[in-house]
């Protein structure tokens, strides 16, 4: 495959499997813990990087789910000791980065890891490391990382259906039908883990922030119905990277970032046009409430 | 530095928040919390600064994040009023007044059984298990609270069995009136909206009219406690609520 074909791949790739798990997190209103986990993914990266000295994939998935759990642990643990949920938020992941960054910049001289890539990444990169396999060329790792990735993803979500859904939409009544709520946030929280460290590579992890949020929030607008929703979500995410890598490439700037601005474009237009929610539909809405009274 | 570029956004989100939200443990005033935070974050800095310099390749901006959570957490747990530690421990004193309060009370209700039926007087005390069925109370808290009311002389006991004293007969019928009080007040609440009750706590502290009304309906519904003690008038009149202790010493039920 050629190297925008590649590059286009794993845009597309990062959209679907972003936007498919960030629903969840727009249903159960914690976009803010995303941010979150996305931060914090890098103090499990720098830490597996620690233990195991390399870059392999495996070792920074563990480290990953084990930091974002830990970062989902803490805010729920400040949460019930009656600190404002979204406060909590900002106190536990600007620590727990400013741990990572400490731990980097004190190994920084002897590893390669370099900070504005872990941040911002670099998918223009993304097709010259590719995976070996018996002297024979696979295709980029990322693309390896990412399938695998969202094959997992949607493997949980398959298997977990019924309750994710019921768990996001009525707590209580999950918790009443003996559901183990917790349990489930827990495994969307790992699943949000592995998904940024996957993505982070290619978009760095925080404009994976806007692949996790955007999409979901633009689908919300659209349909009021999860199976729909996370179809529609997948979608808009595969359309506004292949949207930004072509712009990007006739601005000639940062593709990653150009993504992430074609990501915000689609939601404003759907936030504007949406038939049912869209602001014009709620205006012409209002018109006709008013004009029959 | 690496470090402080880029964390640059990083730190300002943490200085913006955490301080603030340390302040708030130590105050309930608007502008001491301003003050108290801008405090909060300077040492931060200050100190977050010194431990970098401490050591090369330490970057200051994660240090400072870093000494600005822990000022919080020290705040979270030993703040003297919103902290953690103090509230556990005014949780713990809580849990034990009402364990109290339900033991005494499941007492009364025993006693008061026992003096409606006349073949049952004979028998002196409750056991635990007795005593607990009314009102769950765990185990431990129970022999703990037993232990306080024996030693306070409200309660006697040979080992399994335990009676109220005249004291606490005293004292558990005073709990029962005001809970009982408590609980028509509650039947009616609607029926007295308009007395502008703030002080629900206290129920003695209900203008007399409205106590008075209230035992009448305590009356109306049997549930007007009964004395247990003959301890003399004076000694129970001495409340407030003089109608009442009159009604409940006119009781057919008085000893």
């Amino acid at each position: 495959m050629s190297y925008e074909g590649w590059i286009l791949l794993t845009g597309a790739l990062v959209g679907i499997t972003c936007g498919i798990v960030g629903c969840f997190l727009i249903l159960r209103k914690m976009a803010m813990l995303a941010d979150a986990i996305s931060h914090t993914v890098l103090l499990g990266i720098v830490g597996a990087f620690l233990v195991s000295h390399s870059m392999a994939g495996v070792p920074m998935f563990i480290g990953a789910i084990i930091v974002g759990l830990l970062t989902a642990f803490f805010v729920q643990l400040l949460d019930s000791l009656r600190v404002q949920s979204y406060a909590a938020i900002g106190v536990v992941f600007t620590s727990l980065f400013a741990l990572g960054v400490i731990l980097l910049s004190l190994f920084t001289s002897r590893v390669h890891l370099d900070v504005d890539h872990a941040l911002m990444g670099e998918i223009a990169f993304v097709p010259w490391d590719t995976l070996e396999f018996f002297g024979k060329e696979m295709g980029p790792k990322a693309v390896w990382m990412l399938g695998f990735v969202l094959l997992a993803d949607l493997a949980i979500i398959l298997l977990f259906y019924k309750e994710l859904k019921i768990t996001s939409f009525d707590p209580q009544m999950a918790a009443a039908l003996g559901i183990p709520v917790l349990l489930i946030h827990y495994l969307l929280m790992g699943m949000l883990s592995i998904t940024t460290v996957a993505s982070f590579d290619s978009v760095g992890a925080i404009l994976v922030v806007a692949m996790l949020i955007v999409p979901g929030a633009a689908a919300y607008l659209l349909t009021d119905r999860l199976s729909v929703m996370l179809v529609l979500s997948a979608a808009i995410g595969a359309l506004s990277a292949i949207i930004g890598y072509y712009l990007a490439v006739w601005f000639n700037v940062s593709i990653s970032g150009m993504m992430a601005a074609a990501a915000g474009g689609i939601f404003a237009a759907v936030f504007i046009f949406s038939p049912k929610h869209g602001l014009i539909a709620k205006w012409a809405a209002n018109r006709k409430i008013s004009r029959y009274s | 530095m690496i470090g402080l570029q880029a964390v640059g956004v990083i730190l300002m989100a943490a200085m913006l928040i955490t301080p603030a939200l340390s302040a708030r443990y130590w105050t309930e005033r608007m502008d001491r919390m301003v003050v108290i935070a801008g405090g909060i974050g300077a040492l931060s800095g200050v100190v977050g600064t010194i431990f970098s310099t401490a050591s090369e390749g330490l970057p200051t901006g994660p240090l400072i994040i870093l000494a600005a959570t822990l000022i919080f957490l020290f705040s979270m747990v030993f703040a003297p009023r919103r902290g953690l530690l103090v509230n556990i421990v005014k949780q713990m004193k809580m849990r034990r007044q009402t364990a109290r309060e339900n033991i005494m009370l499941s007492m009364f209700d025993l006693m008061e059984e026992k003096m409606r039926k006349p073949a049952a007087r004979h028998a002196t005390g409750f056991g635990e298990e007795q005593i607990r069925g009314l009102r769950p109370v765990s185990k431990r808290l129970f022999a703990r609270v037993m232990k306080q009311l024996i030693k306070e002389n409200l309660v006697s006991s040979d080992g399994n069995r335990y009676a109220l004293t005249e004291q606490g007969k005293e004292q558990a019928y005073q709990i029962a009136l005001k809970n009982r009080l408590m609980e028509v007040y509650k039947m009616y609440e609607m029926k007295f909206s308009h007395e502008e009750v703030e002080k629900q706590e206290d129920i003695f502290a209900l203008p007399e009219p409205l106590l008075q009304e209230l035992s009448r309906y305590l009356q109306q519904l049997g549930r007007m406690p009964v004395r247990l003690s003959k301890t003399g008038p004076g000694e129970n009149r001495r409340n407030r609520n003089n109608i009442i202790g009159q009604r409940g010493a006119d009781s057919r039920y008085e000893l």
